[in-house]
């Protein structure tokens, strides 16, 4: 997984926490609202109802005491209650009658009563406006005479008279006398029945704002239940008929008998749930129930709620766009980013390949599991094989480009770094595709391991160091040749500075003794010394010159050279009378003309100056061999060389002649000039006496060549 | 000092260098008779009485040998190890006198059993000086069986 994998993951997982939170917080948020708002409103309901409760049983209070008030008005009216003892005691006065007719007139219609009448101490009832069908009811007959006992305007509460079976309630004024009356009667009592159909049971049951289950009842105590005292919105018929035990408590109107007042909830006489206001109606014995429907108060909430709902729908919906949106723009970013990140290491790739090539490197995997190389481009053509397209091969065929020679050690080192884990760092040669020549390879790897520790992968490089070995070999030659070139020279100059320091001492003491017998001698000695270090010096300058190219490679004929270079040596091969013969050859070589020039002409110095006492010197120069195994040769009838001293000739300062006026430098410099052009020179000789044969290769110069053999020139 | 002249081979290819050491020889007469070949060859060739060097009285076996390591032909490390392997010649002290002060020739020499080296020194009166002490200690103190 890369790291833009692993950001875009954990980014997705951010969104995506980020989204839950938001949507948690606005569902939180909704219902805190929702639940504040539906607290207050229910509170709002309830501080209503109570309001209405309070104003039904101010009214109901106002309402009774204006009741009573009409009562006191003739109960305290001493002129009534005189002509109320007169009409009774004679009840033939028609004075009189008229007079009470009159009052009771004016009051039954002045103030809605139902029925106004008198009744005296035994609660026979007198006197009645209208006139009536019926007596009026022993109930009010018997309050009457409570009234009158008390002498206290009292309410007769609601009652159903026996007679007609209505509900009344009725208001009873006690009439005193002044004087006992016949019979001992002390007074008389007024009645005045109220119909509650007219005006109280309307009253009751109105509601102040429209509403669809609102309500007011009132109730009253009667032992251990409660008897509802008006006809009710839902159940008709109730008034003083339905009853309740006291045993059921969540009747709010049970609440109120039992004296708890105040806004509850609880069950309705038809068993709905209902909000209900319950207050006590002063100085009587009623209890005022306000109630309604828990459904319709709810109503507006639940409206509410679905509008929350719609809400948060839409809120959350919102923020889910939000977040999707976000996300496809992340993944937007982190697809360019890999898009980036792939271009960049396509460009890594290249760079790495490339640099591989360059270096002549290559990077390897190798798989134990599989016994298979992975390699990169240039491992494949370092090994001199095609590149497959999976970039991975059997390890034995990698192993077949190894010789057999090596290629168990190979092999093994390998096998040893996946069971050790120890360093590989092993060099074998590798079998080139063409059968041309081997080439040497370098590998280094290391082992990985995976997280249980068994070996997984060895990874390594693996770098052709062909070149490098081979100038690391020329370069030790070139160091071993330096050495011994500083060792010859140090000791070569030093000798000649010992003869002249010893020589001069010799003169200085034949001076001193006056002797001259050996000056010549001693002078002739430190002549030859110092001759010997000038050319010394000379040929070191010259040597030193030699593997510098110092001209522009041209193109020469092989005659061309050889004529050059015979041209050079003319004096010295005329001086000793030396035959030469050239062999005709059609070859051209290419490099720098001086150098090979010089080649020729120093074997050619050679041959004449080791000619001995040959009475028929002569000079053979050709061309042997063909193709890439061109031979050049240079042979004389000279001294010859014995075998045993053919390796050393070639040697810097070597000479086989102590007494001969070479410095042993012209073999040298030719060995040198053939090496340059990627050549080897030896000699052949059978022996002292029997002439001598240099041959030697020039791969490096030869361009082409058509020999033509069979015509020999002399010269 | 022994009856008999003791016979000194002394292989120097620098004839300079040759004049110098029969010189002092001469000056100091401590030998009685100095041969000189030119190169290891010769050298060899002498020793086993071969070539040039059949003949005895011309070529007497040497009491000494003053050998110099850059020679043409055979080198004097080839003639010294030639020397000591041969049972009737390794008897001979070889002292090898060269110019050559590299530690590798003075290894290579007592690896092959030379006697001693000595660096011929480029000032004239240690030359000299050098000379006279190996004439004595050689030629004089130094004993070996004939």
């Amino acid at each position: 997984m890369t790291s833009v994998d692993i950001r875009e993951k954990h980014a997705s997982w951010i969104v995506f926490a980020l989204f839950l939170v938001l949507a948690g917080g606005i569902i939180v948020a909704a219902k805190v609202y929702y639940d504040h708002h539906a607290l207050h409103y229910r509170e709002e309901v309830a501080f209503s109802l109570s309001a209405i409760a309070d104003l039904k049983a101010g009214e109901l209070l106002q309402w009774r005491t204006e009741r009573l008030g009409d009562g006191s008005l003739f109960s305290g009216n001493a002129n009534f209650c005189n002509l109320v003892q007169r009409f009774l005691f004679d009840p033939g006065n028609e004075e009189n009658r008229e007079r009470i007719r009159i009052w009771l007139l004016r009051t039954w219609s002045a103030y809605g009563y139902d029925r106004v009448f008198l009744l005296d101490a035994e609660g026979n009832e007198r006197f009645s406006i209208p006139a009536s069908l019926y007596p009026g009811s022993r109930i009010v007959a018997e309050g009457a005479r409570e009234a009158l006992h008390s002498g206290k305007v009292t309410f007769q509460d609601f009652y159903r008279d026996e007679h007609d079976r209505r509900i009344y309630l009725t208001v009873l004024a006690p009439l005193p006398f002044r004087e006992p009356g016949p019979g001992g009667a002390s007074g008389a009592v007024l009645a005045l029945r109220i119909d509650p159909e007219q005006y109280l049971y309307p009253f009751i049951s109105r509601w102040p704002v429209p509403s669809a289950t609102g309500e007011t009842l009132i109730v009253r105590r009667e032992a251990d239940s409660l008897v509802f005292l008006n006809e009710l919105r839902f159940q008709a018929g109730t008034a003083l008929t339905l009853r309740q035990p006291l045993t059921k408590t969540d009747l709010p109107a049970t609440k109120a008998v039992l004296g708890k007042f105040g806004v509850e909830e609880g069950v309705d006489y038809r068993g709905e749930p209902v909000l209900a206001a319950t207050r006590p109606v002063p100085e009587s014995p009623w209890f005022l129930v306000a109630r309604m429907d828990l459904a319709e108060r709810d109503a507006p909430l639940r409206e509410q709620v679905w509008i929350v709902y719609l809400l948060v729908g839409s809120l959350l919906g919102g923020s889910g766009a939000g977040v999707l949106l976000l996300l496809k723009h992340l993944r937007g970013r982190f697809d360019r980013e890999r898009l980036a990140a792939a271009a960049l290491l396509g460009i890594h790739q290249e760079r790495l390949e490339m640099a591989q090539a360059i270096a002549h490197a290559g990077s390897w995997e190798y798989l134990p599991s599989e016994d298979a190389i992975w390699g990169s481009a240039e491992t494949f053509r370092i090994w001199g094989m095609e590149a497959p397209p999976s970039g991975k091969v059997p390890f034995d065929e990698i192993a077949a480009r190894i010789p057999d020679r090596e290629r168990e050690r190979v092999r093994a080192s390998l096998m040893d770094l996946v069971i050790t884990g120890n360093s590989y760092e092993v060099e074998f040669p590798v079998l080139s595709a063409d059968g041309g020549r081997e080439r040497i390879v370098a590998a280094q790897g290391i082992l990985h391991r995976n997280e249980r520790g068994e070996p997984e992968k060895v990874s390594g490089v693996v770098q052709d160091v062909t070149d490098l070995r081979r100038k690391e070999r020329e370069l030790e030659e070139k160091n071993a040749e330096l050495e011994r070139f500083v060792y010859l020279v140090s000791h070569d100059l030093k000798s000649p500075l010992v003869t002249i320091k010893t020589f001069l001492g010799y003169l200085e003491q034949d001076v001193a003794r006056g002797e001259t017998d050996q000056a010549a001698q001693d002078m002739t000695f430190l002549r030859n010394a110092a001759d010997k270090m000038g050319k010394l010096l000379d040929e070191l300058l010259q040597i030193s010159r030699i593997g510098r190219m110092l001209h522009e490679p041209e193109t020469v004929p092989w005659d061309e050279l050889v004529r050059e270079a015979l041209d050079a040596v003319a004096g010295a091969i005329a001086q000793r009378g030396v035959a030469v013969r050239v062999d005709p050859v059609l070859l051209t070589l290419r490099g720098d003309r001086r150098r090979l020039v010089e080649i020729w002409q120093n074997l050619l110095e050679n041959a004449v100056k080791y000619m001995g006492d040959q009475p028929v010197p002569l000079v053979h120069l050709g061309v042997g061999g063909h193709g890439k195994d061109v031979v050049f040769f240079v042979c004389d009838n000279g001294m010859g060389i014995d075998p045993r001293f053919a390796a050393k000739i070639f040697g810097l300062f070597e000479k086989l002649d102590g007494k001969s006026e070479g410095s042993g430098l012209g073999l040298a410099i030719v060995k040198r000039i053939v090496e340059l052009y990627g050549g080897k020179v030896w000699v052949e000789s059978e022996g002292t006496g029997r002439g001598t044969c240099f041959r030697f290769t020039l791969p490096g110069a030869l361009q082409h060549s058509s020999k033509k053999g069979g015509e020999n020139h002399e010269r | 000092m022994k009856g008999e002249p003791i016979v000194i081979l002394l292989v120097e290819d620098d004839p300079a260098h040759a004049e110098i050491v029969r010189r002092n020889f001469r000056e100091f007469r401590m030998a009685n008779r100095l041969e000189h070949v030119e190169d290891g060859q010769e050298a060899l060739d002498y020793l086993h009485r071969q070539g040039r060097y059949t003949d005895p009285e011309t070529a007497p076996r040497p009491g000494l040998i003053l050998l110099d390591l850059r020679l043409p032909r055979v080198d004097g490390l080839e003639v010294l190890q030639s020397i000591k392997e041969d049972p009737d010649l390794q008897s001979i002290p070889v002292v090898v006198l060269t110019t050559s002060a590299a530690e590798s020739d003075m290894v290579r020499a007592y690896a092959n059993h030379a006697n001693s080296y000595l660096v011929k020194p480029v000032d004239f009166s240690q030359f000299l000086e050098l000379m006279k002490v190996l004439g004595y200690y050689w030629l004089v103190w130094n004993a070996n069986p004939l």
